[in-house]
């Protein structure tokens, strides 16, 4: 029950640019984070995953099989969560669900499938047309659609993409429910899912592995490189300049800015301060450098 | 199977409920009812109207399939869908589903107008003829619609975006209709101008449905396999060796279709290109001047139960040498020559190397499936000398139909009647008709013997119903026309036949038969047995329909009686002859032919006669009317579609004048004038002046005028 990926690269000859470089990683039981920024390269991964696309080398092996040379069990392990995706409006929510098990080579009872419904909590719109649910709804029967066939893999995209904080709380319960049993890879640019969900991840950017570990260490390699200090808004722009903003915020009743940054090989300024990183900080100071 | 099955069914689910298919089913419906008149149904034959429902749903109805269908195939591939295309069996079983699902759906779109297909089928010709036309309308519209998803598909797949697949679709489309024009009826949707009996269904054009159909069906299924096959490699390129080996079979299976489809192109071609062959009427006219050369003329041959002519013989006795090598042979192209005399078919028929055994005899055997071409059954325009060769074969027979005529193709000097003929038939066949002179009855089989020269019907087999009205039987093909109108048809020649045995000097003959037959072009009279063969033609029913369209005729109700009296005085006129120019003045009524000129003056004389004998059978006068509709339409084809017939300029013209003549006489008179006339144009050619001359010698005769005549 696991994704091991071994040098994985992805041009696209057309374009002649790497999607993916020499990436190459274990991940086990749980949530895996995979965090980058739009065009890292996550989605790219994620469809190697699935078999869909072929790497141009190295090899992936999703629960022990490799995602080219035996795609057919490759895809018996996964369920895929897409980042944006589209249904079938005029379809009931449960024979939605029958469609996606027999395409899975399943066939269940119509209780099984209200069973797997309840774990997403629309056991109650099961014959409901897909067409009037709301988007959170949407959303939580992809992931039913992703669990029907039981798989030992979950390969999940920018889940919580558009929905609002209270549904996006209840995707992050349901997905650490359903991680105690299997291996969970989870691409999102949304530094707050990764946050409450896992202290497992990845950095993806421009194709390439930033950062693979447990969170709390990526947070200690930024500790000491993160400076803190208000600067007065005519000398903003000067500032910018010589230093590299991670986040700032306007102090409105001293026309002052308050910035959190990292030296980029400048000396230290003279009101500056060592500042406690986030990880929000670390994760951007490791794209940054 | 379970799997595949239940898969089909969501996509089907899918599928029909897009507003796009109830769109289309309101589409198929609109044609069905635009594509034909419902007052016009009972007109209509059962493989005829099958026919047309077909061509109209397969013609408009794919082409609005076709580009439906687009949108449905690309649905899946478009983004969005990528947690579908990682399920197991989405890249080796979707494929499928979604074509097999695509079928099912245009033909539940098809349903309501499949049902009141049906349902008119069922009122209108009777339980019995309603699987037969259902599945005439389903053989031809099938392949069609496969065909026109399996290009959709692949465009589909091959072609990313909806917009450019929908502009190369119809590129496709219009390449395709651009080659439908140069490649004849290879590439056909439909077949179209087929012969549709309710005797003998397609007839001679049966094997090219057939082929065109299968061809189309294969072509249809191997772009299918094709498009499955790029579809697992275009959209899921890792589990491209997975599908080889799974698909070993379909691999093979598509394979097969293809060699399938060109085998089957290349077939209908060849067929196609024998039925299209042209005749060559110098040979014809050879033949004739060669017939008297001839002194003995012996045919025999053996029909197997397909309606193959298993074995054929001919022996000619010549009265010379230098006549037995210079006549020329036309013995049909399907007919092939037993060895040591056998030859290419494809080569001109002169190249034939028959058999002698002496310097004035000649025999010639041969064996194989007649194939009737075109022009000897069309109702086309085509040059006045093969429309004057008429039913040229002279023969026709599938399992359940054979006409077999004296003169034809089906033996080597097909323009001279042989003197002897015998015709082994198995016992299989109905025969409802023969002159022959001897009938032998074997075991399995019955030979009919001809010891003298007959070029009229020799022979009728198929199944008819019959109509018994004063001792004339009339034959119908079964499910000829509705019951109805069968009757009221039998009932109009029985009336026809009275005034004009009353008139014309047609002998009463008790057990006459009128036979109504398929493929010949005119009416027969056979002096032999005073038989009436009457041609099944569409002509008339269109005629009839013609009726229907003009309500000031309908209530004049001189259609339907006229044409009988017109088919009933054309025998009449031409007995045993062919007069084949005649016909097509008259009955075609191709105006624009260079007809000879007495045809021109007997052509509206046979007309004013069919009006005045009509007038007389259905108790009105008001032909006249008629005849003044002719003057106004002055010749112009237009104008005259809903007269009875159309008649060339200068026959039109001549009306009037025959009508001035005529109309001084009572209908007594005026037939026995007609009769003066035929005796007439036997020794010289009939004009106006000749037709007044005759009118003013007729003997005033009051006592048989009866009331109401003009006189």
């Amino acid at each position: 029950m696991s994704i091991r990926v071994e040098h994985l690269s992805k041009t696209y000859s057309l374009e002649g640019c790497y999607a993916l470089q020499d990436i190459s990683f274990h991940v086990g039981t749980g949530i895996t984070g995979l965090l980058g920024p739009n065009g890292a390269g996550k989605t790219t991964l994620i469809y190697i995953l699935t078999s869909l696309i072929r790497p141009s080398s190295g090899r992936a092996l999703v629960n022990g099989f490799d995602t080219v040379t035996n795609a057919p069990a490759v895809r018996k392990s996964i369920g895929i969560v897409p980042q944006g995706f589209s249904l079938y409006p005029n379809m009931a929510v449960v024979d939605f669900l029958d469609y996606m098990a027999i395409l899975s080579r399943c066939h269940y009872p119509k209780s099984k499938l209200v069973n797997v419904l309840g774990q997403v909590g629309l056991d109650s719109l099961a014959k409901k047309k897909i067409h009037t649910l709301s988007g959170g709804m949407k959303q939580r029967l992809v992931i039913a659609q992703a669990l029907i066939h039981d798989p030992p893999v979950l390969l999940i995209d920018e889940p919580t993409a558009g929905l609002d904080p209270a549904e996006r709380v209840r995707f992050r319960n349901l997905f650490c429910e359903i991680a105690l049993k299997k291996t969970v890879l989870l691409s999102t640019h949304i530094i707050e899912d990764i946050v409450s969900l896992t202290d497992r991840v990845m950095l993806l950017d421009h194709g390439q592995m930033k950062y693979n570990g447990q969170v709390s260490d990526l947070i200690k390699q930024a500790e000491g490189k993160l400076w803190g200090m208000r600067v007065d808004l005519e000398d903003w722009d000067q500032f910018r300049e010589r230093y590299k903003v991670i986040s700032f915020h306007q102090v409105a009743s001293h026309r002052q800015i308050e910035a959190r940054f990292t030296l980029n090989d400048h000396p230290v300024p003279l009101d500056a301060d060592i500042v406690a990183p986030t990880f929000e900080d670390s994760y951007l100071i490791s794209i940054a450098t | 199977m379970r799997i595949f099955l239940n898969s089909i069914w969501y996509e089907w689910e899918i599928q029909c409920s897009q507003r796009s298919i109830w769109l289309l089913s309101c589409f198929y419906l609109a044609i069905f009812w635009l594509n034909f008149n419902i007052h016009e149904l009972p007109l209509h034959t059962v493989i005829d109207f099958s026919t047309i429902t077909a061509q109209g749903l397969g013609l408009f109805g794919s082409l609005f399939t076709a580009v439906i269908s687009v949108y449905h195939f690309r649905r899946e591939v478009q983004p969005g869908f990528a947690y579908f295309w990682g399920r197991l069996l989405s890249s080796t079983y979707y494929p499928w589903v979604k074509l097999t699902s695509s079928i099912l759906v245009q033909f539940t779109a098809l349903l309501p107008t499949l049902a009141c297909f049906t349902g008119l089928l069922w009122l209108t010709f009777g339980a019995e003829a309603t699987p037969i036309g259902l599945s005439i309308c389903l053989w031809l519209i099938t392949p069609t619609l496969i065909f026109t998803l399996s290009i959709s598909f692949l465009i589909s797949i091959l072609v990313r975006k909806s917009i450019h697949a929908l502009f190369i679709l119809i590129i496709v489309f219009i390449g395709y209709f651009s080659l439908k024009l140069d490649i004849s009826q290879t590439l056909s949707f439909a077949p179209y101008s087929i012969y549709t009996s309710a005797l003998i269904g397609f007839g001679p054009d049966a094997s090219f449905v057939f082929l065109n159909r299968t061809l189309y069906l294969c072509l249809g299924l191997f772009l299918c396999l094709m498009g499955s096959f790029l579809a697992n490699v275009l959209l899921t390129v890792s589990y491209r060796f997975e599908f080889w080996r799974l698909n070993i079979s379909l691999v093979v299976f598509t394979s097969a279709l293809a060699i399938s489809s060109i085998l089957m192109a290349i077939q209908y071609q060849e067929i196609s290109h024998l039925a299209n062959i042209l005749p060559d009427p110098l040979r014809h006219a050879q033949q004739k001047v060669a017939c008297s050369d001839i002194e003995t003329y012996t045919v025999e041959i053996t029909l197997d139960a397909t309606g193959r002519i298993s074995a054929g013989n001919a022996i000619i006795r010549f009265s010379n040498q230098q006549a037995r090598d210079s006549v020329p042979l036309t013995l049909n192209a399907g007919l092939k020559l037993i060895e040591p005399q056998a030859i290419d078919n494809d080569q001109l028929l002169s190249d034939m190397k028959p058999g002698y055994s002496s310097a004035q005899d000649m025999q010639i055997q041969y064996s194989g499936r007649m194939i009737i071409p075109r022009y000897s059954y069309s109702y086309d325009h085509q040059e006045p000398a093969v429309t004057a060769l008429g039913f040229e074969s002279g023969f026709f027979a599938n399992a359940n139909f054979a006409l077999i005529l004296g003169k034809g193709s089906w033996h080597p000097i097909s323009e001279c009647t042989p003197n002897s003929i015998l015709i082994n038939i198995p016992n299989s066949y109905p025969v409802v008709y023969t002159s022959a002179d001897r009938i032998t009855l074997g075991v399995d089989s019955v030979v009919y013997t001809w010891e003298h020269s007959e070029d009229g019907i020799l022979l009728i087999a198929g199944n008819y119903s019959q109509y018994t009205n004063n001792n004339r039987m009339v034959l119908f093909p079964d499910r000829f026309m509705s019951t109805d109108n069968e009757a009221k048809l039998a009932n109009i020649y029985g009336l026809v036949l009275d005034v004009g045995s009353s008139f014309l000097s047609i002998a009463p003959y008790n057990h006459r038969k009128i036979i109504i037959v398929p493929l010949i072009q005119q009416s027969y009279w056979q002096t032999t047995d005073q038989s009436i063969f009457i041609p099944e033609r569409l002509v008339f029913a269109k005629k009839l329909l013609d009726t229907s369209h003009n309500p000031s005729l309908v209530e004049k109700s001189l259609n339907i009686t006229t044409l009988v009296a017109q088919d009933v005085l054309i025998a009449w006129w031409c007995e045993d002859q062919r007069c084949q120019d005649l016909y097509s003045t008259l009955i075609v009524g191709s105006g624009e032919y260079d007809i000879q000129d007495e045809n021109n003056f007997v052509a509206p004389l046979l007309l004013y006669a069919a009006l005045r004998l009509s007038s007389e059978i259905d108790q009105n006068q008001e032909y006249a009317d008629v005849i003044q509709q002719y003057a106004d339409a002055g010749g112009d084809p237009l104008k005259s579609v809903f007269l009875p017939v159309i008649l060339p300029d200068s026959s039109v013209r001549l009306l009037p004048e025959i009508a001035n003549i005529g109309d001084k006489l009572c209908l007594q008179e005026f037939l026995y004038l007609l009769t003066q006339c035929k005796e007439l144009s036997l020794t010289r050619k009939l004009t106006l002046d000749e037709f007044d001359r005759l009118a003013v010698m007729i003997p005033v005769a009051d006592d048989i005028c009866g009331q109401g005549s003009p006189q």
